[in-house]
């Protein structure tokens, strides 16, 4: 009997502990922002420019990095875990994590417009985009800017059906493109920028070429915060605004800022830079695009675009 | 506690169908969170969108399935006749087994997921890349239980055939091959199962075909639909499930001489 | 004329790690004829199973040899069969197939094959077990089988150790039996080694009784009773009790 109530005991211990133990793991630092962005993605440069020059703090905004992802999806999934206060990505995976119900959130500046492009071996034989028919290509991951581009483009050129996509993570295309298991890929500025400076491949097509001035990366919050405090929104629009002037009044300056984010040399970011507009006013109008995109690829189903796009984007920070 | 033929009906799964019940219950009233984790019900429709709809959309369950299904089989086969063949050389002679025990050792704990960088690198993003991974997770559980079948035969039983007039070529093949059979199909079930789970692993990264069962669940999560991500999980299970009962078949069949 | 020939053999095990080494067989010679039966008795430990593993070539005398047919033995013959004490059968064999195992080996056809297993089993009483496998027998089926696969293969000689040691009494007194009749009907020439004097004498035409180790031949005892054998009979009876009497007085058992 003893022994049973021994072992019994030391059980309950066992779970207390536990329970404890992920409690514990749970606690938030109140005041502190929780920020995500892309691993290596240029469209994010406000980010990093308002983190080093201090924007954020001269907006009364305490903010840390929290979360560096591969690709959209995943940062979404990390706020729908509430693990991120507010991040920048892309369009197209914030809206499909809105609209499925996973991440309530809300767009509240934008990052960029255009700045991908496909790209295609060095050796390739595929000079125009027809060239594509009967080839493979390789995108960052389903519901992201780039899958909804190269539907588009391959679309419009008639060979949806002829054109095998495949997912790859963005640090591993240029690899694969290499060993000629891909023809081509489609990416965010700064890969396609180091493949054409390595010579292992060169651009077929800007993304901007297929759809000009169409919107690619925002900067989107939690609904918890936006409800908590509009002020904090406020200083952090604020923040990503000056920064946005910032690049485009100091380009060499924030190139140098590139660099130290994203490891990758002078050339290569001067060049990805060219081909990246950085904006920091909501396109709504485009955006709508987007939803028409998403619903006939059946990634969502959004039936009152306006509706939903009324609640999605909140554009009253959007002042200098 | 004995379980007679009836039993083997609706009985076993009595447990199961609770939980689920519970599930579901818990569910439509709200104290689990839809967010958290799908409804069965839910998951049951995601089963049937998959099915017809297909995850991205286009892509049917069925075919994911049979992908899947081909690169496991493949490496499983793979696994199977270098895990026997090495298992009984290792388990007959002791010299190749203490040079080879140190090599097999230092692999064995490495898990199949961390040498897909090297396997994309080798084989690309074809089926060779996947099948390789899982060939790795299948095959230690196929070599040392084989060569602990070999080992496990009694020497009196060895003797004995020798006695008899029998050579070392047909100790082999009468007495040591048939005789590590139950330790080997132990260790073909074990590998089977391991095989089946690192097949979501290894197809994380680039599927060619873009079919796959753990490339459809990556997509459904990269599409936020959590419910095919469940319904994926549940499919993966059923399948894994009915590969191990088919093991477990061939085992009865081949094991007959010790019920 | 002896086909067999033990002479002056004596087995030394050197130690593995420390300790000295062991005397186990100090020096022990016999001659065995054609178709006879010899007992070969000793107490515990005396070290017979060694000397029947010499003899059968599956281990090698320290000095001594052992002949057959002539010709030293210095390795498992495919004429001289021994059978261990421990469980023989492969257990995922049926009993036709275990005793077909010996003409497998030898390259005799199926037809063949099937043909001697199934003239065995009728003659020796195993009709109806054809398909059973070793695990659903009773511990003296299985010797019986294994007794019937070795004699299948005609073999010069027929070592056997302890054969029926794990076995209950009455299982070994119709085992005695079944060997016995196997024996008369096959006319195999067998060497049988056991600690019971009562066997021995049972089995036996004449009995090499073994000293406690280091072992020597202590004497060997010609059994002239006549066949099949009664062990309830009062010229059995005299002939124990003469032999026991006298290897109480040797201090043997």
């Amino acid at each position: 009997m003893k022994l049973i109530k021994n072992r019994l005991c030391r059980i309950i211990l066992l779970i207390i502990f536990t329970f404890l133990f992920f409690c514990s793991s749970k606690e938030k630092h109140e005041d502190k922002v929780r920020l995500g962005y892309l691993d290596n993605d240029l469209h994010h440069l406000a980010a990093f420019v308002a983190i080093e020059k201090g924007f954020f703090r001269e907006s009364g905004v305490d903010v840390e990095v929290a979360g560096v992802f591969k690709a959209g999806p995943e940062e979404m999934s990390a706020f729908g875990a509430d693990a991120l206060d507010i991040g920048y990505v892309g369009l197209a995976p914030a809206t499909v994590a809105k609209s499925n119900g996973v991440a309530d959130v809300k767009i509240v500046a934008q990052a960029n417009c255009e700045g991908s492009s496909v790209v295609v071996g060095r050796d390739s034989a595929v000079t125009a985009v027809s060239g594509l028919k009967g080839k493979i290509i390789a995108i960052p991951g389903n519901g992201t800017v780039q899958d909804l581009l190269i539907h588009k483009l391959l679309d419009e050129n008639r060979i949806l059906d002829g054109v095998n996509i495949v997912v790859i993570k963005p640090p591993e295309m240029a690899p694969v493109l290499l060993k000629k298991e891909i023809d081509g890929f489609i990416s965010w500025e700064p890969y396609p920028s180091k493949v054409e400076n390595e010579g292992t491949g060169r651009v077929l097509i800007n993304t901007g070429q297929i759809w000009e001035n169409h919107p690619c990366c925002v900067l989107v919050v939690s609904k918890k915060l936006f409800m908590k405090s509009q002020k904090t929104i406020g200083g952090i629009v604020k923040a990503h605004i000056k920064a946005t002037d910032y690049i485009n009044s100091h380009p060499d300056e924030a190139a140098k800022i590139a660099e130290k984010y994203t490891g990758m040399n002078t050339d290569v970011i001067k060049s990805a830079m060219k081909r990246i507009k950085f904006v920091w006013l909501p396109d709504k109008k485009r955006a709508e695009d987007y939803i028409s995109f998403l619903n006939k690829m059946g990634y969502i189903k959004e039936e009152n675009s306006e509706k939903f796009l009324g609640e999605f984007i909140d554009e009253s920070f959007c002042k200098r | 506690m004995k379980v007679s033929a009836k039993d083997k009906g609706f009985k076993r799964f009595s447990v199961l169908i609770l939980i689920i019940l519970s599930l579901q219950i818990l569910s439509s009233l709200g104290i689990i969170s839809k967010m958290s984790f799908p409804s069965p019900l839910s998951v049951c429709a995601g089963i049937g969108e998959l099915i017809l709809t297909g995850m991205p959309p286009g892509y049917r369950l069925l075919t994911h399935i049979e992908e899947s299904l081909v690169r496991v089989f493949l490496g499983f086969i793979l696994a199977l006749m270098t895990g026997f063949l090495l298992g009984i050389i290792m388990g007959w002679s002791k010299r190749v087994s203490f040079y080879f025990n140190p090599v097999l050792e230092l692999l064995r704990p490495v898990p199949p997921l961390a040498w897909l960088p090297l396997s994309v690198l080798w084989f690309g993003i074809g089926i060779m890349s996947k099948s390789f991974l899982i060939f790795l997770g299948a095959f230690f559980p196929i070599l040392v239980n084989t060569i602990l079948g070999v080992n496990s035969i009694e020497k009196s039983l060895i003797d004995g055939c020798y006695s008899l007039g029998a050579s070392r070529r047909d100790i082999i093949f009468k007495v040591v091959i048939p005789g590590s059979m139950p330790s080997v199909l132990t260790g073909i079930r074990i590998g089977m199962g391991i095989g089946w789970m690192t097949l979501v692993a290894a197809e994380l990264t680039g599927v060619k075909s873009g079919y796959g069962l753990g490339y459809m669940i990556m997509t459904a999560r990269d599409l936020q639909r959590i419910d095919l991500v469940v319904a994926g999980m549940v499919t993966i299970g059923i399948v894994g499930y009915l590969l191990d009962a088919g093991v477990r078949l061939v085992e009865e069949r081949v094991l007959k001489w010790r019920m | 004329m002896s086909i067999f020939e033990v002479k002056n053999i004596k087995k030394i095990f050197q130690p593995t790690n420390n300790g000295a080494s062991l005397l186990a067989i100090e020096n022990v010679s016999f001659k065995v004829r054609a178709g006879e039966f010899v007992s070969i008795m000793g107490p515990t430990g005396c070290g017979k199973t060694t000397l029947l593993k010499i003899i059968s070539g599956l281990e090698f005398p320290t000095e001594g040899e052992v002949s057959f047919d002539g010709q030293k033995v210095s390795s498992p013959k495919k004429e001289i069969v021994l059978i261990s004490q421990s469980e023989d059968l492969l257990p995922w064999r049926t009993v036709t197939r275990n005793i077909e195992f010996g003409l497998e080996v030898r390259g005799v056809g199926r037809e063949d094959r099937r043909k001697k297993s199934g003239e065995m089993i009728k003659t020796f009483g195993l009709s109806g077990f054809e398909e059973f496998y070793p695990k659903n027998l009773s511990g003296g089926m299985r010797r019986k089988v294994s007794f019937i696969r070795s004699v299948i293969t005609d073999p010069a000689v027929m070592l056997m150790d302890e054969p029926f040691i794990f076995l209950d009494e009455n299982t070994k007194d119709e085992l005695q039996v079944f060997l016995q009749n196997l024996w008369m009907k096959t006319g195999q020439t067998i060497i049988f080694v056991t600690h019971s004097l009562e066997e021995a004498i049972f089995l036996g035409e004449r009995i090499v009784v073994l000293s406690k180790r280091p072992s020597r031949v202590e004497k060997i005892y010609d059994v002239s009773i006549g066949f099949p054998r009664d062990r309830f009979e009062q010229e059995f009876m005299d002939i124990k009790r003469e032999i026991g009497r006298e290897l109480q007085r040797r201090d043997i058992i």
